[in-house]
């Protein structure tokens, strides 16, 4: 009975009790750093997208677009200097976190492309300066589209092929960032 | 409905688990050299993996996150996935010995098939409901199912062709290997890539 | 003296060559093939999996004289997973940008045949110290193979190698390479090669044996072929 029940179910039971409880302490030590990291890095990203701005400030909002997930407005000596937005736009592979700053006269100031699922060497050509530029000529009174090739207007995003759909993608999240700012500035927030 | 179909054309041929995503390669490799069997350990993965996909989400979403402790995932999952298998072989062979019979030998594998874990990883990274959840890992095993038969066909094939003595073996197994991922790459112009 | 200290090196020195756990005994293929598209994240990977390695075979070296041999596999898989946690947890907090590239195949580790095989063949049987000395050799292989493989793939996908360009600038990188079709490409040239210039001629060993050999998850696999 001890043998052959009682001490495989002890053995076992205890192995796991004292994997959880190292697990736990582990994670009580970097849970913190990692929060404090990801918090740094949010922080770091605003500045690099509004240098400009001098404070920043969460806004609360109803949003409309379930991709949004944080809005930040950016202040420069009490001035709204523009929007930083986090949004999680649906790319190929799940979705691509991503960084959009919008000034106060509604055009893009930058995109950080944050943590996704692309294709390495496909997808994320998509997610590269070369892409990622045509956006810094769009304002929030754009209608963006995603064309294969021959772009004529700024509004025009040109895909990279081999990677539409991360391309429609990053456009669709940069739309929506560019709607929410535009939303917000019309009520004056 | 549509999200649904995409998700399974998704895993089935876009992102085979095999041969896009590198998962269950052990026994694509070494289970494949007959069709029979490779259908014997595809349905068992089939099997399993629906199964631990459901069983997982719903031990994450109800214990795990409401109480904070979605570090103990990955262990948690494995132990699932491990008494899930034990638990699936003792009621098939009192219930449906005749599949027991067909997919028997291959169970005791899929414990440390790195396809399972990895299904029910994926599920909670990207945030499924239960029943995308399901059908990811439904088509998941699918997708490996047929990536598994179609290989071992290729495999019946070769046992007949005169190789450099260097590539025999694995070495031409792995070539072969990269040739069908090549084909199914194909399936990246699905969705209008 | 000269013996234990022989056995010590021969064991330490086993994992990076002779039985290198990738390249000559085919296990933890997954990992093997689905980061290797840098030779950053094969060493990235090949670190995590050796500090789990050795954990582990720190851990179940000490207690394998406790464990009922009924309980042995779901206690070393424990045991496994724990560590794999651990170490997931500590790339997250101290190393991020690994930790997003290398993603899902860090709790793979988990089911990396390699750690279980090991637990199973070498640390329930040995003692502390010949434990560790094994598993760093072995996690030592098992890096070497995927710098090896990282390598090959980086240079002629992308043209750069550790981040440093190499041939990008002179002609277009076959991205094929970096893609899933050049991992299976690339592994099957590296271990053609080897077995061309290696002096153990391993060419007719088929595959079922050695990933069967000692690894738990495939050890069916010649009764399966047998049918």
């Amino acid at each position: 009975m001890w043998d052959s029940i009682i001490k495989p179910t002890l053995v076992l039971f205890l192995v796991c009790v004292i994997i959880t409880g190292a697990l736990a302490a582990v994670n009580r030590v970097t849970i913190e750093i990692i929060d404090q990291r990801t918090k740094a890095e949010q922080e770091e990203f605003r500045k690099q997208l509004l240098d400009k701005a001098d404070s920043f400030k969460q806004i609360t909002l109803e949003f409309e677009n379930p991709a949004v997930t944080d809005v930040y407005a950016g202040y420069k000596e009490g001035e709204l200097a523009g929007y930083v937005i986090n949004v999680a736009a649906k790319g190929y592979g799940g979705d691509i976190n991503m960084t959009v700053g919008v000034d106060k006269n509604g055009f893009v100031t930058g995109v950080i492309i944050g943590d996704n699922e692309e294709t390495p060497g496909l997808g994320t050509k998509a997610l590269e300066p070369d892409f990622i530029n045509q956006f810094y000529e769009v304002s929030y009174n754009d209608e963006l589209t995603v064309v294969k090739q021959n772009r004529k207007s700024p509004n025009e995003i040109q895909a990279i092929s081999g990677a539409t759909i991360t391309s429609a993608g990053v456009t669709q999240g940069v739309q929506a960032a560019l709607d929410i700012s535009k939303k917000l500035m019309e009520e004056g927030n | 409905m549509r999200d649904i179909i995409l998700i399974a054309l998704g895993a089935i041929l876009v992102d085979n688990f095999v041969l896009s995503r590198f998962l269950g390669i052990c026994p694509f490799l070494g289970v494949s050299k007959k069709s029979s069997t490779a259908v014997g350990m595809g349905g068992a993965v089939i099997f399993v993996m629906t199964l631990s996909s459901a069983v997982t989400w719903t031990v994450y979403k109800y214990l795990l996150e409401p109480n904070e402790l979605g570090y103990l995932q990955t262990i948690v999952f494995i132990l699932v996935i491990a008494a899930l298998v034990q638990f699936v072989e003792i009621v098939l062979k009192r219930f449906i010995p005749a599949l027991f019979k067909a997919l028997g030998i291959y169970l005791p594998l899929i414990t440390t098939n790195c396809a399972v874990l990895g299904s029910a990883l994926l599920n909670i990274e990207r945030n499924y409901s239960l029943l995308h959840a399901v059908v990811f890992g439904l088509s998941a095993g699918v997708g490996f199912t047929i990536a598994l038969i179609l290989f071992s066909g290729i495999r019946e094939k070769m046992e007949f062709c005169d190789i450099p003595a260097a590539f025999k073996g694995l070495p031409i197994t792995l070539i072969a290997a990269a040739l069908v991922s090549v084909a199914f790459f194909g399936f990246k112009g699905l969705f209008g890539i | 003296m000269a013996k234990p200290s022989s056995k010590a090196f021969s064991v330490l020195t086993n994992g990076l060559m002779k039985e290198n756990p990738v390249l000559k005994m085919v296990l933890g293929m997954c990992p093997s093939l689905a980061v290797t598209t840098m030779a950053k994240n094969g060493i990235g990977m090949g670190i995590a999996a050796t500090f789990v390695l050795t954990g582990s075979n720190i851990v179940i070296s000490l207690i394998r004289k406790i464990v009922p041999d009924k309980v042995r596999i779901p206690v070393y898989i424990t045991v496994i997973a724990g560590f794999t946690t651990i170490v997931q947890m500590l790339l997250n907090a101290y190393l991020p940008d690994i930790y997003k590239e290398l993603g899902i195949y860090i709790p793979l580790i988990v089911v990396n045949c390699i750690i279980l095989a090991r637990a199973e063949m070498f640390a329930s049987k040995n003692n502390v110290g010949l434990s560790i000395l094994d598993a760093l050799g072995m996690g030592g292989g098992f890096t070497i193979a995927l710098l090896i493989i990282g390598s090959v793939r980086e240079i002629l996908g992308s043209g750069t190698w550790m981040g440093l360009t190499l041939t990008k600038d002179i002609f277009d990188p076959a991205v094929i390479m970096i893609l899933p079709p050049g991992g299976f490409l690339a592994f099957g040239f590296i271990v053609a090669a080897i077995n061309k210039f290696s002096v153990l001629k391993i060419r007719n060993r088929e595959i079922a044996s050695g990933c069967g050999m000692d690894c738990a998850g495939c050890t069916g696999e010649d009764g399966g072929d047998g049918q």
